[in-house]
């Protein structure tokens, strides 16, 4: 923790404190540095391992050389069309993650706001409400939901997703809550003399720089839904499954009906591919946007 | 929306315009919270009563079976004496007290070293954060790439360091595999939180300890750690609930080539959750699962709220922070 104390005061100041370094904040940094690559070591470990054992042989374990020889780059081909056509299940996920995650988000600013930056009666006990909704197990939900699905006909179809978007989510309304209480008054002073209303002021003022909250909450809700397993293992037929579930069960050898493991590893990290991506490019919005820094300038 | 109204009366006006203002802002109030209240009704608090009524039932199909009646309390009595149930919850609740703080240390180490100022920032963060957005299923084939008994990467290593190299990890040690991966998975989320909390310290209050001589220690603690606490709240009161809810993964995660719900999963690792849906799913007892899923939501809102109120001794919210 004494590292993060150093490391937690040296933000703006650093540039006009490069000079002054002595041999101890030296010393630091290269502590800093070892510490950072370990970490980075250990959380890339396993990913990279996963990718080299996508191209060994299709039917032989996880055994033998750490890099496989010769690689068997032709998993990918057959992870794609071999068994299943991947790209049906791709869109399958696409759509699937769109009306679950876009209209969520906007709910959740919507509502984040309202209990930020609005009074009204029962506010305060509607927030606690809120936040103890969190802490409701998905199991009893999911059981008497599952069983209204089925029997109201929504079975087998993609309504629930979209119902699950609508309503947003609790953890997001935490998060803009927090973010929009932090906001200074005056901004609200300022929108109202100017006669901005708080739809006004919430799409022209808070949203515009949301950009930090929203890359959160898009990329947090938006690889979730991609990589939702549970609920459309029970609720979809196969032809609607997203890869989540079709990679996990898709790959059994025609045959013997044995899992194939590099194959599996290879649909499971082209199926990856896509939510990485996402992140890689929201994720600079992830540091700007932030709301002092608005002010300050 | 009928949200749009001006607010101008707020300022300075008679009693009877403010009351009217304070009506109309309740009104945009609940109409900016309207879709989260329908879904609240459509998606928990229906559900909710639902389970409820199932769970005083005996009910053992998704149709309204025709001897469907009414049996009182049964299924708590029988999950009372149900020792695998309590050890399920048991089980649970180890994860969540050995994640939890594990996932806080870890999450608030790493925005610390990433909020140094070190070079190549964009690079360090996206490769501690990566793991965050592999979907579940990847996770779980990964992993079980790397806890796998013959060549296995845990194998290789702990074999390179003198140690067994072939132990069969997802069945000897499931608890343990399946609390790296969730640690692996879960630490980049709040990373990205705290960074964003330790960005919202003024800079000018480190300046002001530096100047009256803090060491880095006391700086962490009278100026980092008491600014990061409704940080650290909403991390601890996240964390409790996604531990708590941990299901899929000890699925994915069971040693056999099975997947879904007919897999083997390790009894140690068996949570309370999965514990009421194999009921549900495998046994085909609505009632029955749905009476254990009752009975975690009463634990856990108890936890919860504990946690929750606790926060008046140690959160520190400033001034601004209110909003008003």
């Amino acid at each position: 923790m004494t590292r993060g104390a150093v490391a937690a005061d040296a933000g703006p100041v650093r540039r006009r404190r490069r000079k002054r370094l002595r041999p101890a904040r030296l010393a630091t940094r290269a502590v800093l540095y070892a510490f950072v690559v370990a970490f980075a070591a250990i959380f890339v470990a396993p990913i990279v391992w996963g990718f080299f054992n996508s191209l060994r042989d299709l039917h032989l374990g996880v055994s033998g050389p750490v890099v496989p020889n010769p690689a068997h780059w032709s998993n990918y081909h057959y992870a794609w069309s071999g068994i299943f056509p991947f790209s049906h299940y791709l869109w399958n996920t696409v759509v699937l993650t769109f009306i679950a995650t876009v209209p969520a988000v906007i709910t959740s600013a919507l509502a984040g706001y309202a209990f930020a930056r609005m009074r009204a009666r029962g506010r305060n006990a509607l927030f606690i409400f809120v936040l103890a909704t969190t802490f409701i197990p998905f199991s009893i939900i999911f059981i008497p939901f599952f069983w209204v699905v089925a029997n109201i006909g929504m079975y087998s179809t993609r309504w629930p997703w979209l119902i699950w978007g609508i309503s947003g989510q609790a953890f997001l309304i935490f998060l803009f809550r927090q973010f929009y209480a932090s906001f200074p008054a005056e901004l609200d002073d300022a929108a109202a003399i100017d006669g901005a209303g708080h739809l006004r002021t919430f799409l022209q003022i808070y949203l515009p720089n949301s950009a930090g909250p929203l890359a959160v909450a898009f990329v947090l809700l938006g690889t979730g839904w991609w990589g939702e397993y549970i609920y459309a293992s029970l609720l979809l037929p196969d032809q609607l499954l997203p890869l989540g579930v079709k990679v996990a069960t898709g790959y059994n050898d025609p045959t013997s009906q044995i899992v194939l493991i590099p194959a599996t590893l290879a649909g499971a990290l082209l199926f990856t591919l896509p939510a990485v991506l996402a992140f890689l490019v929201l994720q600079k919005k992830l540091t700007r946007g932030i709301v002092t820094t608005g002010l300050k300038g | 929306m009928a949200t749009a109204e001006t607010p101008r009366a707020a300022t300075a006006a008679p009693p009877r315009r403010r009351a009217a203002f304070r009506r109309r802002e309740t009104f945009a109030f609940y109409g900016f919270l309207s879709p989260w209240l329908l879904g609240f009704l459509a998606l928990t608090s229906v559900p909710l009563v639902l389970a409820f009524a199932m769970s005083l039932s005996n009910l053992t199909t998704v149709n309204l079976h025709t001897n469907l009646h009414y049996v009182g309390g049964q299924n708590y009595t029988r999950a009372y004496h149900d020792h695998e149930m309590w050890y399920s919850l048991e089980r649970t609740g180890i994860l969540m007290v050995t994640i939890v703080p594990l996932w806080i240390v870890t999450q608030l180490g790493l925005a610390m070293i990433l909020n140094a100022g070190l070079k190549f920032l964009g690079l360090w963060r996206t490769l501690f954060y990566i793991a965050v957005v592999v979907p579940v299923v990847a996770k779980a084939f990964i992993w079980k790439a790397v806890f796998a008994q013959d060549g296995g990467l845990m194998s290789r290593v702990i074999g390179a360091l003198g140690g067994s190299s072939n132990t069969d990890w997802l069945l000897d040690h499931p608890t343990a595999s399946l609390v790296m991966l969730l640690v692996w998975g879960g630490a980049g989320i709040g990373m990205l939180i705290f960074i964003a909390g330790l960005k919202g310290i003024p800079e000018e209050l480190y300046e002001v300890a530096r100047i009256d001589g803090a060491s880095a220690v006391r700086r962490f603690c009278t100026v980092t750690l008491p600014l990061l606490t409704p940080v650290i709240m909403f991390q601890l009161v996240w964390g409790l609930f996604l531990a708590a809810n941990v299901f899929i993964e000890p699925i994915l995660l069971s040693p056999g080539l099975q997947q879904g719900f007919g897999s083997t999963v390790p009894t140690s690792n068996i949570t309370v959750n999965i514990y009421a849906l194999q009921r549900i799913f495998i046994d085909g007892d609505f009632g029955y699962g749905a009476a254990i899923a009752w009975i975690f939501v009463l634990l856990l809102l108890i936890v919860s709220a504990l946690v929750f109120l606790s926060g008046r001794f140690w959160v520190f919210y400033g001034k601004e922070q209110h909003g008003k």
